[in-house]
C-alpha cells in the first residue's frame, strides 16, 4: 500500500506517543530525543523497535543502525529509507518534505 | 579455605537441576548446574591467565543471558575478583550507551572487560584510547580448565550501577556479606524450597534481574527458565507458559512486565494453561498502580492464578536488592490517599510494599531523623546487614549511606508495620527520564535575581506525576511570573506550582536538603492539597503560605 511520507511521519509519531513511558504533552516535534525527552527506558525502546518493525513490515533494526537513532526524526528517516530500499519506490510517495536524516 | 555460600554451588552443583535458556526457534536449551559450574571454573582460569588478580574489578557487558554469560559472571567471582554487569547497547538508544560505558569504565577501572562476540568490536571501538585492558569473549575464557580452585573471594562481590539515564554513574559497592544476607532474606521471605523453579526475562544489568532472578535461584540450586528481554517484549507467551504449562513457581518484574502481558498475550493462547502453581510474582522497581495488579488478576484468575501470588516489594541497589515484601500467601493491600485537589479528583490507591525482609529495619523519619508515627509520611530509612558499603566515589545524589542506616531519599509511610512508598523526596525528580535536581533549579532562580534565603524549590511526585514547587517569600507579581517561566523551562514536563509565603517562613537550616524535606513533608501530608481545594487565597495553618492558585499549571498535582 502506498503511504505518503506524511502518513509515515504521522504513524511514527502516533506509535511513539503510545509507547513513550513519559509522553507528557509531546507534540510530535521531530527533534524530541527518545531517551532524554520522552523517558524511553531500555524495555520501552525494544517495544518501540518492534512496533515499528511490525507496523511497517521491516526487518529487525541492526545494532549499528540503531545506535545512530536518537530522535523522532531519526526514526522517521530510518523508516522512510527502509521503505524505499525495499524495492518498491511507490511505497513512500514523494509528497511531503524530503527527509534527509 | 572456606568457600562463600554464594559460590558453593560451583564446587557442589545440584545434579539434575540447571538453567533453561529460550532459543529463537522455540526450544529450551538446558544446561545442568554441574556443566555450568565447570564452565564457570574454566572461565575463572581464563581470567587469571589474562591477568585478573584478587580484588580486581571485571566489567561484563551483558548481551544475552546465555550459558556463556552465567559462566563469565561466576568465573569472575571464582577468580577472586569483583564483577560489574553493564547493559548492552540497544536499538534506538542513540549515543547514550557510549557515555554510560565510558563513565562506568572510568569509575570502575576494570582489569578486564568481558563482552559477547557481537559486542566486543563495539566495546573496543567505544573505549578507543581508554582501552588499556583486554576485552575478552566469554568463549575465550577457557584457561586451566578444572584445575582452577577458588581463590579467596574479593571483599566486594558486585558493583551495581544504578539504573538511571544520567551519565553520572553511581557504582554501588556490594560486599559478599551483603549479597548473601540479601539472597538469604529473599529465600526466607518467599519460602523457597528445593522444588521451586524460577523464570525471568529481566536484563542482568539490573539488580532485580541479577540478584533477584539469577543469583538467588542459582545459589539455592533451583531450576531457572531464562528468556531474553527482547523476546519477552516481542512475545511474552513463552515466558508465561513457564508457569502455566511448565513447572516455574517464582518470578519478579517491574509493572511494565505485567502491563506487557495484559496487552500482548492473545486471550485464546491462555486456554488450557493452569497458573495455580504460580506462588510468587514479585512486583517492584518502580511505583505500581494497584489498578495494574487488579487487571493482571482479572486476566489470569480464570486460569487458576492465586490472587495472593502478586507480591509487591520495595528495594534499591544500595540495599543489594530487597528491603520489604508482602508475605507470601497474603494478598496485597493498598491504602487510599486523598486525591489530587480539583474537580472530579478521586482518592488514589497507594500500594503496600510489605514488611521488612531478613534483618532489615525500616523507619519513616522526619528531617532531623526522629521516627514518625504510623500513617505520617516522611523519609524512608533502612538499616540491615545487606546494605551496600558505599558508592565508588562516596555519596552521590539524594540517597545517603551511613554506617548503620541509609536515608533512601524516598518518601513513604508505615501502616501496621507495612511500608507504603510515595515517591522521591523533595531533592530530585525524574522528568521525562531525566533527573532534575532541586539544587540546580534553585541556582537558575538565584541567577535570575532571586534572593537565596527567600526561595526554595522542592521536587517530587504526586499521583505518579512529576511536580516542581517553588516557595517564594513575599514576592511581587513580576517575580512570580518570572519564576513560573523559569520553573517551566527548567522542569519542562512537570506540573509546576509557585507558592507565596510571608517573610521568614521558609525553614532556614544550614542544609538545603533538610529545608526541602520539611517543605516536602508539608506538601506530601496533604496540607497543600487542602489549600488548593479551598481556593486561591486560603492560607495554610501550619506554615502560613498563601497559594497563588492561578499559578497552578497542571491540575494533576
Amino acid at each position: 500500500m502506498q503511504q505518503s511520507e506524511q502518513e509515515v511521519r504521522d504513524a511514527i509519531v502516533s506509535i511513539i506517543r503510545q509507547v513513550a513511558p513519559e509522553p507528557g504533552d509531546y507534540d510530535g516535534s521531530a527533534d524530541a530525543r527518545l531517551v532524554d525527552t520522552l523517558g524511553f527506558h531500555s524495555l520501552a525502546l525494544l517495544e518501540l523497535a518492534f512496533a515499528i518493525e511490525d507496523d511497517f513490515d521491516l526487518p529487525p533494526i541492526d545494532e549499528e543502525t540503531g545506535r545512530g537513532i536518537a530522535t523522532t526524526e531519526d526514526v522517521i528517516g530510518y523508516v522512510v529509507r527502509q521503505l524505499r530500499e525495499q524495492g518498491d519506490p511507490a511505497s513512500v510517495g514523494a509528497e511531503g518534505p524530503e527527509t534527509t536524516a | 579455605m572456606p568457600i562463600r555460600p554464594s559460590l558453593r554451588w560451583l564446587e557442589e552443583p545440584a545434579p539434575g537441576s540447571g538453567i533453561r535458556h529460550y532459543c529463537p526457534d522455540g526450544r529450551w536449551d538446558f544446561r545442568s548446574y554441574p556443566e555450568l559450574a565447570l564452565r564457570a571454573r574454566r572461565a575463572a582460569g581464563g581470567l587469571v591467565r589474562a591477568g585478573v588478580r584478587r580484588d580486581d574489578r571485571v566489567m561484563v557487558v551483558s548481551g544475552a543471558t546465555t550459558p556463556d554469560f552465567v559462566a563469565a559472571f561466576y568465573g569472575v567471582l571464582w577468580a577472586g575478583a569483583t564483577v560489574s554487569v553493564l547493559a548492552p547497547p540497544l536499538s534506538l538508544q542513540g549515543p547514550g550507551h557510549a557515555g554510560q560505558v565510558l563513565a562506568a569504565v572510568s569509575a570502575l577501572e576494570p582489569t578486564a572487560v568481558v563482552a559477547g562476540r557481537n559486542l566486543r568490536e563495539h566495546v573496543v571501538q567505544l573505549l578507543g584510547d581508554m582501552l588499556t585492558v583486554p576485552v575478552l569473549c566469554p568463549g575465550e575464557l577457557t584457561g586451566d580448565g578444572d584445575a582452577v580452585t577458588a581463590r579467596p573471594s574479593a571483599e566486594l562481590a558486585l558493583i551495581q550501577f544504578t539504573s538511571g539515564t544520567s551519565n553520572r554513574p553511581k557504582g554501588v559497592r556490594i560486599p559478599f556479606d551483603a549479597l548473601e544476607a540479601n539472597t538469604a532474606a529473599i529465600r526466607d521471605w518467599l519460602q523457597v524450597g528445593p522444588a521451586d523453579e524460577w523464570a525471568t526475562w529481566l536484563p542482568m544489568h539490573h539488580d532485580m534481574g541479577l540478584v533477584g532472578c539469577l543469583i538467588s535461584p542459582v545459589t539455592a540450586g533451583n531450576g531457572l527458565w531464562l528468556t531474553e528481554p527482547a523476546q519477552f517484549v516481542r512475545d511474552p507467551l513463552p515466558y508465561l507458559r513457564c508457569f502455566g504449562a511448565a513447572s516455574a513457581t517464582i518470578t519478579a518484574m517491574p509493572g511494565f512486565g505485567l502491563d506487557r502481558i495484559i496487552r500482548k498475550v492473545p486471550r485464546e493462547a491462555l486456554g488450557g494453561l493452569d497458573f495455580s502453581g504460580w506462588r510468587a510474582i514479585v512486583v517492584g522497581a518502580e511505583r505500581i498502580d494497584p489498578q495494574l495488579l487488579r487487571r493482571f488478576e482479572e486476566l489470569l484468575a480464570p486460569y487458576g492464578l492465586d490472587p495472593a501470588a502478586l507480591t509487591p516489594a520495595y528495594g534499591l541497589a544500595e540495599a543489594t536488592l530487597a528491603v520489604t515484601g508482602v508475605p507470601v500467601r497474603r494478598r496485597w493491600v493498598d491504602a487510599q490517599m486523598p486525591g489530587p485537589a480539583g474537580a472530579g479528583a478521586e482518592p488514589r490507591g497507594v500500594l503496600g510494599c510489605g514488611l521488612p525482609v531478613g534483618d532489615f529495619a525500616v523507619r519513616v523519619v522526619d528531617d532531623v531523623g526522629t521516627p514518625l508515627p504510623e500513617g505520617v509520611p516522611g523519609e524512608v530509612e533502612v538499616s540491615g546487614s545487606s546494605l551496600a558499603d558505599g558508592y565508588l566515589d562516596g555519596p552521590v545524589g539524594a540517597a545517603q549511606l551511613r554506617e548503620d542506616a541509609m536515608l533512601t531519599g524516598d518518601a513513604g509511610f508505615l501502616l501496621d508495620g507495612e511500608l507504603y512508598v510515595l515517591g522521591r523526596l523533595g531533592d530530585s525528580v525524574k522528568v521525562r527520564g531525566r533527573s532534575v535536581f532541586a539544587e540546580d533549579v534553585e541556582s537558575v532562580l538565584r541567577e535570575a535575581g532571586g534572593a537565596p534565603h527567600r526561595l526554595a524549590v522542592v521536587l517530587g511526585e504526586r499521583a505518579g506525576a512529576p511536580v516542581a514547587v517553588v516557595v517564594l517569600e513575599e514576592p511581587d507579581q513580576r517575580w512570580v511570573d518570572r519564576a513560573v517561566s523559569l520553573l517551566r523551562g527548567a522542569c519542562a514536563g512537570a506540573a509546576v506550582a509557585v507558592l507565596a509565603a510571608p517573610a521568614g517562613t521558609i525553614p532556614q537550616t544550614t542544609s538545603g536538603k533538610s529545608r526541602r524535606r520539611e517543605l516536602w513533608h508539608a506538601f506530601m501530608s496533604g496540607e497543600l492539597g487542602a489549600w488548593r481545594a479551598r481556593g486561591t487565597s486560603a492560607t495554610n495553618g501550619s506554615l502560613g503560605f498563601k497559594l497563588m492558585g492561578d499559578r497552578i499549571h497542571n491540575a494533576a498535582i
